[in-house]
C-alpha cells in the first residue's frame, strides 16, 4: 500500500519493543463479536493511473462550462482563477498544514489569515473580519444568533428576498434555538420599506437583507439601515456575490452592524457547490462576540512582529457549551485563495472585473428585453443577474438551451414565488461574450416562439 | 529564511498590478446611466502589486509553516497523516471544478455518481445504511446529527421531554458546542481513569430526559470504550440515541464498525480519516450516515436513483440520478450548496485507492505505530494508561521536575525539528501530550522523534532553561498572546 511506509521487519521490531506477538492484540479492547471478518464492500483497490483515468472519465459525464456556457449564479458564480491562486495554494506547507495553534510553526497561515481579515474588513468597511466560516449560509445564521444573544432577543426580521437556500439554512439554524423569524415583504422586487418600517418593534433583534437580494437586485441600504437604525435594531447585510463589492457601496458604509456572505468568486471555481468561502465581518461592538477564530498580531519574546490567534475564550475547546459557536474547522484554505485572488487583481482589478461583470449582464438585459415571450418582471438596478420568466415551461426551455450548448439554473422560481411562473435567474459574469450572449439571445428568440 | 515579510499592502503602488482584463466586445458603460451615483463605491482599500511580487510573498510565507511534508505532524485527534497529491489532481479536473450546484441533474451525472458511490461506500466502512454528504465539517456533522435527534424525538411527540444531550468529560469542546446549537442542555457524564464512560456516572444521569449520548469511540485518550456494547444496550433500553464521533475512526478503519456496535449516528472527519488536506484549518467535510430510523429526517437534497435495480458502479446510469429536495420530516437545509464536493472528490480517490485490500491495514498501522511510540516513551514521560492505545496514545509532562509543562516539551520540540503533539488535551488529563503518528508515518522518522523526545526529557533534569526559553530555532518564539488580546490589532489600518 503506497501511503503506508512500514516495512515487515519494522513491524516485527515495533511488535517486539511493545512486547506481542501480533497486531491483533492491539485490538483486544475492542469485543470480539464487532471485528469484521470481512472487508467492508468497497471493491478492489485501484492504482493511481486506473483512479485518475476512472475519474477523468466519470468528470467528462459532466457538462461543464468547457463544454457550454454558464448564465448560472444565485448562489456560485463562474469567474476566472489567475493561475497564480492554484499555484499558492498548492503550496505543501500552505494545504497540508493544521489549524495555527502552534505559531511558531504557522506564521505563514496567520499573516496570510491576516491579510485576508484586513481585505475583508477594507472591502466590506467594518471594523473587523473572522478568519472565515463554513460558508455564505452558515455565515449567516451564525451572525443572527450572535447578534440576538448580544441583544437578548428572541425575533429575526428577514427579508423574504434572501436566495430561497439561504433562507431555508436560517429557518434550519432557528428553530433549536427558538427564535421567531419574520418575513419582511417585498414589492416590485425589492424589500417594502413602509411594510419594514411597520413590523419594527421593540421585540426585534436584527434584520436581515440580502443585497443584490436574490433577483440580483440592489437593496436600497442607506434607506433600510436608517428604518432600523432609528428604533436600534441590529442589522445584518448578506452579500452573496461578493464581486458586487468591487462595484457598489457596500453595507459598511451605512453602518450596518453585521455584514456577512460568501466569497467564493473570489479566486474559487463553482466546484458543483464547494467548498466556497463564508466570511464574517462587524462593528467594534462584536467584536468579542463573533464566532470562529481570530488572527491577531503581536509580537514574540525577542520582540519581532508575528501573529497569533486571538481572543481564543470564545472558542468551543475552551469554553464547551459555553462557546459563542461550534465551528473549529473552518475554510482556512479557501480564505488563503480569496487572498491570493484579492492580492493580483488589486484594488483596479476588482473594480474593473465589478464593472465588466456590470455591463456584461446589462448588455443581456438590454438584448432579452426584446425578445417576444420573455418577460422581466422587475426593472430595477441589479449587479450581474436578473430574474427572466418564459411563456414556456421552464424545464422544455432548459433542455432546449442544453441541447445548444447553454446551461441555465434548475431553480424554477415558481417554487418559491408562485406568482413567478416559468421564472428563472440568469447571471453574466466576465466570462459570458457578447456572442455568448448573442447566441442566448438568438435561441430563447427561437426556442419561445 | 526571510523571517519578518512585509504584508502586501507595504508594497502597494499604483501603477502596479498583476492582472489585466480580458478582450470584450461589450464597449458600452452601462453604470452611469443604470446605477445611481450614490450607490456607486467610492473608496477602497486593496493594495496594488504586480503578480511576480504576489508569488514571493506567499511563497516566503509558506516557508514560514509547517506541514505533513516537512516532518513528522503527531497531532493526537487530528489524524495528520500524508495527503496525496492524486487527490488534489483529480479534484481539479475542469469537468468537476467548472461544474454549477445549480445545473440540471441531467448535466451533473458525473458528480451524482460519485456522490451517490461514496455514499454507498461510507455505509459500508462504517455500517451505517444512509449518509448525507452535505455537512462542511466535524462540527458542522455534529450539529446536524444532534438536529436528527431532536427532530427523531420530535417526530415521537416527545420533544418537549427529551431536552439533555450526555457528554462524556473527555469529549472534544465541538461537542457540547454543537449540542447547544442544536438546542439541548449538555449533561457531562464522568470518565474513568482510562477516559472511557464512567458507567455509574452514566446510569446515574440516565432518565427519560435523556435524548442521547455523543461518543467519541475510541474515546480522546486513545482508548476504545470496552463497554460499548452495555453502554449501547442502556441508551436504547432507555428510548435515547447514540451519536458516534466519527474523528477518531481512522483506529478502526477497516476493522470494526460504528453502525454494528449500535450507533444511530455518526460523522466523519474527512479531513482526517479520509486524507483530505486539513489547508491550514479547513476547508473539510463532515458526512453523517444514520440508521435507517432516522433516514427520513437527513437534510435536503438527497441523492435519489430511479431504479434501484441498477448494478454501482456502472457509469451508463445518465439521467437515472436525481437530487432530491423536500422530504416531509428533513431537518431541512443546512447549507447554501448541497456539499463540498472537491473534498468530497479526494475522499472518494483515496477510498478507491485504499480498496478491500488495503483498508484494514490503515488502522493496525495506525494503532502499531502509536503504541511503539508509547513503549518507547513510557518510562521517561508518565503514562497514565498502562493499557495499549489505539491510534493515539495519551503521555503526561506533570511529573517532570523544575516545573517543565506540557508546552515546554512543546515548543522544545520544534527545535528538533518535528511539529509538537497537541497539549493540554483531553481535559481529563493534566499536562497532557496526545501523541497520533498516524499509519503514514515511517519508523526511521517516529525513531527520531523518540530520540527527540528523550533528549528533551534529560534536557529538562540537566538544563531546563533550553525547554524554558524554546523554541529558538523557528521564525520566531513564543508569543505574547496576552498583549495580541489587550492591544488589539486584528486588520491592517489605512495610514
Ligand atoms: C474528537 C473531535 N471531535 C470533533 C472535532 C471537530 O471537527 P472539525 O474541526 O472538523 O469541526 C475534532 C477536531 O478537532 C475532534 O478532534
Amino acid at each position: 500500500m503506497r501511503f503506508i511506509p512500514t516495512t515487515s521487519s519494522d513491524k516485527k521490531n515495533m511488535m517486539d519493543s511493545i512486547g506481542i506477538e501480533n497486531v491483533e492484540e492491539l485490538f483486544r479492547s475492542i469485543p470480539s463479536e464487532y471485528l469484521l471478518q470481512e472487508p467492508p464492500g468497497i471493491g478492489e483497490a485501484m492504482s493511481e493511473q486506473d483512479v485518475t483515468q476512472f475519474l477523468s472519465e466519470l468528470s467528462k459525464q459532466n457538462v461543464s462550462f468547457d463544454d457550454a456556457s454558464c448564465f448560472i449564479g444565485e448562489i456560485a458564480w463562474y469567474h476566472y482563477v489567475p493561475s497564480i491562486v492554484q499555484s499558492v495554494t498548492s503550496m505543501p506547507s500552505f494545504y497540508t498544514a493544521y489549524t495555527p495553534y502552534q505559531p511558531e510553526l504557522s506564521q505563514g497561515t496567520l499573516e496570510a489569515i491576516y491579510e485576508f481579515q484586513s481585505y475583508m474588513v477594507h472591502l466590506t468597511k467594518m471594523d473587523a473580519s473572522n478568519a472565515s466560516m463554513y460558508d455564505g449560509a452558515s455565515a449567516a445564521a451564525e451572525a443572527m444568533i450572535m447578534v440576538l444573544a448580544a441583544n437578548r432577543k428572541k425575533t429575526a426580521l428577514v427579508s423574504s428576498l434572501l436566495h430561497p437556500y439561504l433562507k431555508k439554512v436560517l429557518y434550519t439554524y432557528a428553530l433549536p434555538r427558538n427564535i421567531n423569524l419574520v418575513e419582511v415583504p417585498s414589492d416590485d422586487g425589492s424589500i417594502n420599506h413602509e411594510a419594514l418600517q411597520k413590523l419594527v418593534s421593540d421585540d426585534i433583534g436584527c434584520c436581515i437583507v440580502q443585497s443584490p437580494n436574490t433577483f440580483g437586485i440592489i437593496e436600497d441600504l442607506a434607506e433600510i439601515s436608517s428604518i432600523l437604525k432609528e428604533r436600534k435594531i441590529a442589522s445584518i447585510a448578506v452579500v452573496l456575490e461578493s464581486f458586487s463589492l468591487g462595484l457598489l457601496q457596500p453595507p459598511g458604509e451605512y453602518d450596518f452592524d453585521v455584514v456577512c456572505g460568501e466569497a467564493q468568486s473570489f479566486g474559487m471555481y463553482p466546484q458543483f457547490g464547494g467548498p466556497g468561502l463564508g466570511y464574517m465581518c462587524v462593528a467594534e461592538k462584536y467584536i468579542r462576540k463573533m464566532p470562529g477564530r481570530i488572527i491577531g498580531k503581536t509580537v514574540d519574546v525577542d520582540n519581532q512582529p508575528c501573529y497569533v490567534m486571538t481572543l481564543r475564550a470564545r472558542e468551543q475547546d475552551i469554553r464547551r457549551n459555553k462557546a459563542t459557536s461550534n465551528i473549529c474547522t473552518n475554510n482556512a484554505l479557501c480564505a488563503l485563495q480569496a487572498t491570493v485572488f484579492l492580492s493580483t487583481v488589486g484594488q483596479k482589478g476588482l473594480r474593473d472585473l465589478a464593472k465588466r461583470n456590470f455591463n456584461h449582464a446589462h448588455y443581456a438585459f438590454q438584448e432579452l428585453n426584446d425578445v417576444e415571450g420573455i418577460t422581466i418582471p422587475y426593472k430595477k438596478p441589479f449587479f450581474n443577474e436578473f430574474l427572466v420568466q418564459f411563456n414556456k415551461p421552464l424545464d422544455y426551455v432548459r433542455d432546449e438551451l442544453l441541447q445548444r450548448d447553454m446551461l441555465i439554473s434548475k431553480n424554477n422560481f415558481a417554487d418559491y414565488f408562485s406568482y413567478l411562473k416559468n421564472s428563472v435567474i440568469l447571471s453574466f459574469t466576465e466570462m459570458n461574450s457578447k456572442a455568448e450572449i448573442d447566441l442566448l439571445r438568438d435561441a430563447l428568440k427561437e426556442v419561445l416562439k | 529564511m526571510k523571517k519578518n515579510i512585509e504584508l502586501l499592502y507595504a508594497l502597494s503602488h499604483e501603477e502596479k498590478t498583476g492582472y489585466k482584463l480580458p478582450y470584450t466586445e461589450i464597449t458600452q458603460d452601462y453604470v452611469n446611466e443604470s446605477l445611481p451615483n450614490d450607490w456607486v463605491r467610492k473608496e477602497l482599500f486593496l493594495p496594488n502589486v504586480s503578480e511576480v511580487e504576489v508569488a514571493r510573498h506567499f511563497f516566503n510565507l509558506s516557508k514560514l509553516n509547517y506541514g505533513v511534508e516537512d516532518g513528522m505532524y503527531p497531532l493526537g485527534s487530528c489524524t495528520m497523516k500524508y495527503n496525496p497529491k492524486m487527490n488534489e489532481h483529480v479534484a481539479q479536473y475542469d469537468g468537476f471544478q467548472k461544474t454549477h450546484p445549480l445545473q440540471a441533474d441531467n448535466t451533473v451525472s458525473g458528480n451524482l455518481f460519485l456522490l451517490f458511490d461514496l455514499e454507498d461506500m461510507l455505509c459500508e466502512i462504517t455500517g451505517m445504511d444512509a449518509f448525507t454528504l452535505s455537512p462542511a465539517a466535524g462540527a458542522h456533522g455534529e450539529f446536524t446529527g444532534i438536529l436528527l435527534i431532536r427532530k427523531y424525538f420530535e417526530d415521537k411527540g416527545e420533544a418537549d421531554t427529551r431536552t439533555i444531550i450526555l457528554i462524556p468529560e473527555s469529549a472534544h469542546g465541538t461537542n457540547p458546542a454543537s449540542a447547544v446549537a442544536a438546542g439541548f442542555d449538555v449533561e457531562e457524564i464522568k470518565s474513568t481513569a482510562t477516559g472511557e464512560v464512567d458507567l455509574d456516572s452514566l446510569r446515574e444521569k440516565l432518565s427519560d430526559k435523556v435524548a442521547g449520548i455523543m461518543l467519541t469511540n475510541p474515546n480522546t485518550t486513545g482508548m476504545f470504550e470496552s463497554n460499548i456494547k452495555e453502554i449501547a444496550a442502556l441508551l436504547h433500553e432507555n428510548g435515547s440515541l447514540l451519536y458516534y464521533d466519527g474523528a477518531n475512526l481512522n483506529a478502526i478503519l477497516g476493522i470494526a464498525r460504528p453502525g454494528d456496535m449500535g450507533f444511530d449516528i455518526v460523522h466523519l472527519n474527512i479531513h482526517k480519516t479520509f486524507s483530505t488536506p486539513h489547508g491550514g484549518g479547513g476547508p473539510g467535510a463532515g458526512p453523517v450516515g444514520v440508521k435507517e430510523h432516522l433516514i427520513s429526517y437527513l437534510p435536503e437534497p438527497i441523492i435519489g436513483i430511479e431504479d434501484d435495480s441498477i448494478e454501482l458502479p456502472d457509469m451508463d446510469i445518465e439521467e437515472k440520478l436525481y437530487r432530491m429536495n423536500r422530504m416531509d420530516k428533513s431537518i431541512g437545509r443546512i447549507r447554501l450548496t448541497d456539499s463540498s464536493f472537491s473534498v468530497l472528490v479526494k475522499a472518494y480517490a483515496y477510498i478507491l485507492t485504499l480498496g478491500e485490500e488495503h483498508i484494514h491495514e490503515v488502522g493496525e498501522n495506525a494503532v502499531l505505530n502509536a503504541n511503539y511510540i508509547k513503549a518507547m516513551l513510557k518510562d521517561f514521560l508518565y503514562s497514565p494508561i498502562a493499557l495499549p492505545c489505539m491510534h493515539e496514545c495519551v503521555l503526561s509532562a506533570s511529573k517532570l521536575e523544575n516545573g517543565i509543562t506540557a508546552l515546554d516539551i512543546s515548543k522544545r520540540l520544534m527545535d528538533y525539528g518535528f511539529h509538537p503533539p497537541t497539549n493540554y488535551f483531553p481535559l481529563i488529563i493534566p499536562e497532557a501530550l496526545m501523541i497520533e503518528p498516524t499509519e503514514t508515518e515511517t519508523k526511521e522518522e517516529m525513531d527520531r522523534f523518540i530520540t527527540a523526545m528523550k533528549t528533551i526529557v534529560r534536557e529538562s533534569k540537566e538544563n531546563p532553561a533550553l525547554l524554558k526559553s524554546a523554541p529558538t530555532n523557528t521564525p520566531i518564539r513564543r508569543t505574547n498572546d496576552t498583549k495580541a488580546a489587550k492591544d488589539l490589532d486584528i486588520a491592517y489600518k489605512r495610514r
